[in-house]
């Protein structure tokens, strides 16, 4: 797929303009969704978005989910729904760029969970069944890291006109 | 003084040595999550400098794991749901230090 050669451009007073193509923000709609549908079925995928406090002591593991597993859901769902409400909007804050952080990193892990990533792993070849699954992960991957230079005070990009 | 005060004093010092005992909150080394995005999250939750933040991802990566925080067991608990809201993969360990 192409994107956009930058993401956002920094407009000043804490807002960004979105340059997302039409094709990535179609495109970005759509997979939050897949990761609601993932922890509804409570799917095999979605074990790093809730990981055990207690590995290795299951009482104090059962304790523990008992009072934070509702508000973990709740956190996740409420960043993709978020990123979903903002992604179309031609302005964007700077809270909604830490949502949609957030929200792009549940995606990754979803996604990643499912592609079974390493680290250093190369991208498979175009006739594997699970090329275009990876060019989504690389290009979540791409974007979040661009979002990220704009959140990190030392090496925000100074784009502004 | 009898036998069973001397028990019952020496178990409830090691209960109370026990519960005041801090906990570490240890972070794992994964596949998925960026280096600058785990930078960016440890500044954000716990206010750290850019060089510390930094320094502990690089330990997570390299090493596989690092000590990101401690504290008593309610603010451990506190510390690593909140980096689990952040899908950082955070466990709990007593400090047996």
């Amino acid at each position: 797929m192409t994107h956009s050669i930058g993401p956002l451009r920094r407009l000043g007073g804490g807002r960004f303009e979105n340059l997302l193509h039409d094709e990535e923000k179609e495109l970005l709609s759509v997979l939050p969704g897949l990761v609601n549908e993932a922890i509804d079925m409570n799917s095999p995928y979605v074990t790093r978005l809730f990981p055990p406090t207690y590995p290795f002591d299951a009482v104090a593991q059962t304790e523990f989910e008992k009072i934070s597993s509702d508000s973990l859901v709740k956190q996740h769902r409420g960043v993709l729904e978020g990123f979903c409400a903002s992604i179309q909007k031609p302005e964007i804050t700077l809270e909604d760029l830490v949502t949609w952080v957030g929200a792009i990193n549940n995606i990754r892990l979803l996604l990643g969970t499912a592609l079974d990533v390493y680290e250093e792993m190369q991208r498979p070849s175009e006739d594997d069944p699970r090329f275009q699954d990876f060019v989504i992960f690389d290009y979540l991957t791409w974007l979040q890291g661009s979002i990220l230079e704009f959140l990190s005070p030392q090496t925000e990009p100074d784009t502004s006109a | 003084m009898s036998t069973g005060t001397i028990i019952e004093e020496s178990v409830s010092t090691d209960l109370s040595e026990s519960m005041d005992r801090p906990w570490k909150v240890v972070l794992w080394n994964d596949p998925i999550n960026l280096i600058s995005y785990v930078t960016w999250v440890l500044q954000s939750l716990f206010g750290y400098s850019t060089d510390k933040a930094t320094a502990l991802t690089m330990e997570v990566h390299q090493n596989g794991r690092a000590i990101v925080s401690h504290g008593p067991r309610e603010k451990a608990e506190v510390d690593a749901n909140r980096l689990h809201e952040h899908g950082l993969w955070a466990t709990l360990e007593r400090d047996s230090d």
